[in-house]
Parts: structure tokens; sequence; C-alpha cells
């Protein structure tokens, strides 16, 4: 999910591998790639981000990160917008977009449906994912808000489970403080 | 520490000092020089599949993308990264400790399904072997 120029938010699993693992290496972006065809180029990552709850405890509740980038195609392709609240989400109509693995190499696809459980970390949803998903948006298609307008994410995609609500990690306050925090990042 | 990442953590800190929800140590930053890389070998605590992709000769298959699915009740959460085979044909995906059924393919190869089991120990490797397999052709 791309929420500036120079920065992409992700599942914590997309950039280290938790639980006492090490960070991702070779981390290149296609922004709105479609199948062989990458409009917008590539992308290498300049700094990648996570919390302690992922990297040293591989607790899925602090499954976070984020990529600082190496370019500004940002400028180009535009951006998400992310809010937190700590009120519930359930009954939010969101998207959930990215990746499928199960879908013709490099092809991005989205699903639509409420959010269902909200959890003070966690939101569920049945809304159909695949492996390669992680690390998208959860987002409201045009929120009208004071904080957040257009394209909102309140949360990011990371796990499936079958037969039952997938889930990502909720953008809290906390969250959204260090996501901005790694934007304004050098 | 890096004196990035002591810097973002002081701006993470004194920006949640400001509001009402505490700031959990488990909400810390950790960063890394993407530049710089890092080992990729999996921590041997961490439960989860070593496999490694291979043609029908035997010689391994890089860049194959593997894929994960429940094959047995209940049902773990699965991290919905896409994996891929590193040049020698291996990969490593961290799962919770479960049954699942693993395919692999790349192009317009694809492996028959393979069912096995994480647990809790470090797990024989599984071989998933690429073909122009139908589902129809692949043993029940």
């Amino acid at each position: 999910m791309a929420d500036q120029p120079k920065h992409g938010s992700h599942g914590g699993h997309c950039v280290h591998q938790g639980n006492g693992g090490s960070f991702s290496t070779n981390v290149v972006f296609y922004p709105g790639r479609d199948g062989a065809s990458s409009p917008f180029g590539s992308c290498t990552a300049k700094t990648l981000f996570t919390v302690v709850g992922w990297a040293t405890n591989g607790d899925e509740q602090y499954d976070y990160g984020a990529v600082k980038l190496n370019c500004n195609v940002g400028n180009t392709t535009g951006w998400f917008g992310f809010f937190w609240q700590t009120a519930s989400l359930v009954g939010l109509p969101v998207q959930v977009s990215g990746y499928a693995g199960d879908k013709p190499f490099g092809t991005q696809w989205s699903g639509s449906g409420d959010v269902q459980v909200s959890e003070v970390r966690k939101t569920r949803y049945m809304i159909d994912s695949f492996n390669g998903q992680s690390g998208g948006p959860v987002f409201e298609t045009d929120r009208v808000g004071s904080f957040c307008g257009g394209p909102c994410a309140n949360t990011i995609h990371a796990y499936g489970l079958s037969n039952a609500r997938n889930s990502g990690t909720r953008i809290t306050q906390v969250v959204f403080n260090n996501l901005i925090a790694w934007r304004n990042a050098p | 520490m890096p004196l990035k990442a002591r810097l973002i953590l002081v701006v993470a800190v004194a920006l949640a000092s400001c509001n009402h929800e505490s700031f959990s140590d488990l909400d810390q930053p950790v960063a890394a020089d993407a530049a710089a890389g890092s080992a990729s070998e999996a921590p041997m605590t961490r439960s989860g599949i070593r496999g490694r992709v291979q043609a029908q000769d035997g010689s391994p298959v890089s860049g194959a993308l593997i894929q994960a699915e429940c094959a047995a009740e209940p049902c773990q959460p699965i991290p919905e990264i896409g994996i891929f085979s590193n040049t020698d044909g291996v990969f490593f995906w961290p799962l919770r400790e479960g049954g699942y059924r693993f395919t692999a393919r790349k192009d317009d190869l694809t492996s028959c399904p393979l069912t096995a089991v994480v647990g809790p120990s470090k797990d024989d490797p599984i071989t998933l072997t690429l073909s122009a397999y139908t589902t129809a052709g692949c043993p029940r």
C-alpha cells in the first residue's frame, strides 16, 4: 500500500520473518504491475521498518511494517490515505486489494465486503484473498472525513483462514504514529 | 542501535506520549538498511515448512511461487505472503503448526498438491516437482 511518494505500508511479515528472524532482502516494488507490464517501472527499497512485537515475538497482533523507497514514484501513481479510530469498525464497507497468487502472475485483484469483527489490533472480514495479498490495504474507497478523504485504509491485510474470516492488522493510533514516523524518516 | 533507528524510536515515543493509548514496548520500531541486506536463513525456533522446487529431471527451479492451503482442522491463519523459491530452488515459509497442502507453480508448470504437517520440531523438507500436470493427473 503506497501512502506517500517514497513510502509503502506493509504487513510485518512482508519485510521481516518475525520471531527472531531476519529482514527481507532484494525488496523491489513494481507499482501498478499488470502481468508482464510494469507501467511505472520498478523501485528498490531504502529502509525496512517493523516493530519488536513482530521482529522479536512474531506476534500476529503486531504484524505490520513499512518500506522507504529509493524513488518518488508516488508522485506519479498517487497514494492511499490511512486513519485510525477507537470506535468499532464493524459494518464499515471496505475493499481488499492485492496480487493474489492464485490468479495470473502479476495481476492485481480486489474484493469488497464489510468489516465483521473489530478488535483492538485486528479487523476480520469475509472478503476473498490469497497468498501474495499481504501488505495490501483494507480500505474505504471514498471516505468522507476530516482526517482522510478518498481511498483510506484502516487495516493492513495479513492473514487468510480457510472457511472463516480473513484478517489484517488494524491501524490503531500507535500504529498510525509509527507509520507517520517511518514516512517522515530520511 | 543505529542513529536512524534511535531517532525513529524517539519520535514514535514522543508522539505516543501525547496520546491516550499507551505505547507498548512491542510497538517499538526496528529498522534495517535495505541495501545492507541480512541473513535470510530462517530462525530455528520458528515453525514452518522448508522445501525445494525441482524440475522433472531433479534440477532446482528458482522463482517458483509456493502456495499453501489448510488441509486439516483446526485451520490456522496463513500469512498471505508470496513465497518464491531461491536460486537453489529452496524456500521456507513460517507457518503455525498444523496440516497444509502445498503446491508450486512457475509459468505454465505446476506441481501436484503435497500435504504436510508443520510440527514443533525441524521437519524434513518437502519436494515439489514441476510438470505440465493437470489436477486429474495427480495422485489422490
